[in-house]
């Protein structure tokens, strides 16, 4: 894999893409990290690609929780000191979010309204 | 009227009875049934027995001779949780054997030169795992968003997007294989969405034939000596098809392989539709028919471009 500069962040790409420059290049890869200009973030895209192998600063949520949190819900339950967290379920990453004082507050992208399903 | 009460045009009818013969009744019948749903799984995301256990809650049924395809009965596929993980990525059964037939190799370039919505080019990064490049091509600003969420869903770091009408990409020669899956009037898509027969007119091929071979045409000339193009319809117009491939073996360096597709009877490619006479080559192309394979409908032809 190499790592690619697209915009404010970094994309995963192969070492071969980064060989040709077709025309009309719109972008090479899928992206990891974004808003580098404030430290850097993990993207959706790549917390489906680790989130199963993080062991630290994860959050594992029961069903309940995890439709309550794919809703945008903030949840209470959890509560920290402001830390960026992947979130699981039944260990398939979700997403992220962000512990704070009011709860677990997800940092979700548009498409999780996609899931009314999951695993029984 | 549901749509699948529509009647068949009586043109499309006259049609297809001289491509069919005998047969007509059996086609006609076929695509008023409801197609089963499918999906491929993504070995992207992991090998294929464990992701099968995972996901053995959607009523997974193999298909023939495709190791990593399967019909499901589950009524939602699209909205689990899974899915936006993209561990599969739905899609009709014919169109997952485009891929296998093109034979797509890790470490090799490959264009897809109309990818949206990225069943295809999602499928030969799986095929490639995840090694060399595919540059996969969309020209319409909101198609390609899609493209770009499939690729990012099913993880295809190999792919770079771009923008360009394909019918302009001009050399140099760089790729060892291009997929050429061009807009067509879709009627082997029917089962699926019946609107592609509500929108059916007998002249409507005409409207694709001149963008199909711009495709085609820019596609040969961006292929290495001895590199392959794949060309792929959802339709079942001679005209779109065959008649494409003898267009382009006329005045292209290409020659056309045969086709084989396991597990599925198919047919070969025609040499004469209503007076207009093709390349004998073309019965080395592939006719997906849904009365023979209870899937949707699809034309393959694979062809290689001549050694300098």
């Amino acid at each position: 894999m190499a790592a690619v500069k697209e915009g404010k962040g970094i994309n995963l790409t192969t070492p071969q893409a980064l060989l040709i420059h077709p025309p009309g290049l719109v972008r090479r890869g899928i992206s990891f990290i974004k808003e580098l200009q404030r430290g850097g973030r993990l993207t959706s895209a790549a917390i489906r690609l680790i989130g199963t192998l993080a062991t630290k600063e994860v959050v594992e949520l029961n069903r309940d929780e995890t439709e309550r949190f794919l809703r945008g819900e903030t949840l209470e339950e959890y509560r920290g000191g402001g830390v960026w967290v992947i979130v699981r379920y039944r260990g398939y990453p979700l997403g992220g979010g962000i512990l704070s004082s009011r709860g677990l507050i997800p940092q979700l992208p548009k498409a999780v309204r996609s899931i009314t399903h999951l695993p029984p | 009227m549901t749509g699948r009460e529509v009647p068949y045009p009586p043109a499309f009818i006259e049609r297809y009875s001289e491509l069919l013969g005998d047969e007509l009744e059996d086609f006609l019948e076929a695509l008023k049934r409801p197609l089963r749903r499918s999906l491929r799984l993504n070995t992207l995301r992991g090998e294929i027995e464990e992701l099968k256990e995972r996901l053995s809650y959607l009523g997974l049924e193999p298909v023939p001779s495709l190791k990593y395809a399967f019909y499901t009965s589950h009524p939602a596929p699209g909205s689990t949780l899974e899915h936006y993980l993209g561990l599969y990525y739905i899609q009709e059964v014919s169109a997952m054997l485009a891929v296998p037939a093109m034979d797509p190799k890790p470490g090799e370039r490959i264009l897809d030169i109309a990818a949206a919505p990225g069943g295809k080019s999602t499928q030969i990064c799986q095929h490639m795992e995840n090694r060399g490049v595919l540059v996969a091509n969309e020209p319409n600003p909101a198609r390609r968003v899609i493209l770009t969420g499939n690729l990012e869903r099913m993880g295809c770091a190999m792919a770079t997007v771009t923008g360009m009408d394909g019918r302009y990409l001009r050399p140099p020669p760089l790729y060892d294989r291009v997929l050429v899956d061009p807009p067509c009037s879709s009627e082997g898509t029917i089962r699926k969405n019946w609107s592609a027969l509500v929108d059916w007119s007998e002249g409507l091929h005409r409207r694709f034939v001149h963008i199909q071979r711009g495709l085609v045409k820019a596609a040969a000339n961006l292929l290495k000596p001895g590199g392959v193009l794949l060309y792929s319809t959802c339709t079942f117009a001679p005209e779109e098809n065959e008649g494409v491939v003898s267009w382009a073996l006329e005045r292209l360096p290409l020659t056309v392989e045969r086709v084989s597709i396991e597990g599925f009877e198919v047919r070969e490619g025609v040499v004469e539709f209503r007076g207009e006479r093709y390349s004998e080559e073309v019965k080395h192309c592939v006719r997906i028919y849904p009365h023979l394979t209870n899937t949707g409908g699809f034309f393959i032809a694979r062809m290689r471009r001549l050694e300098e």
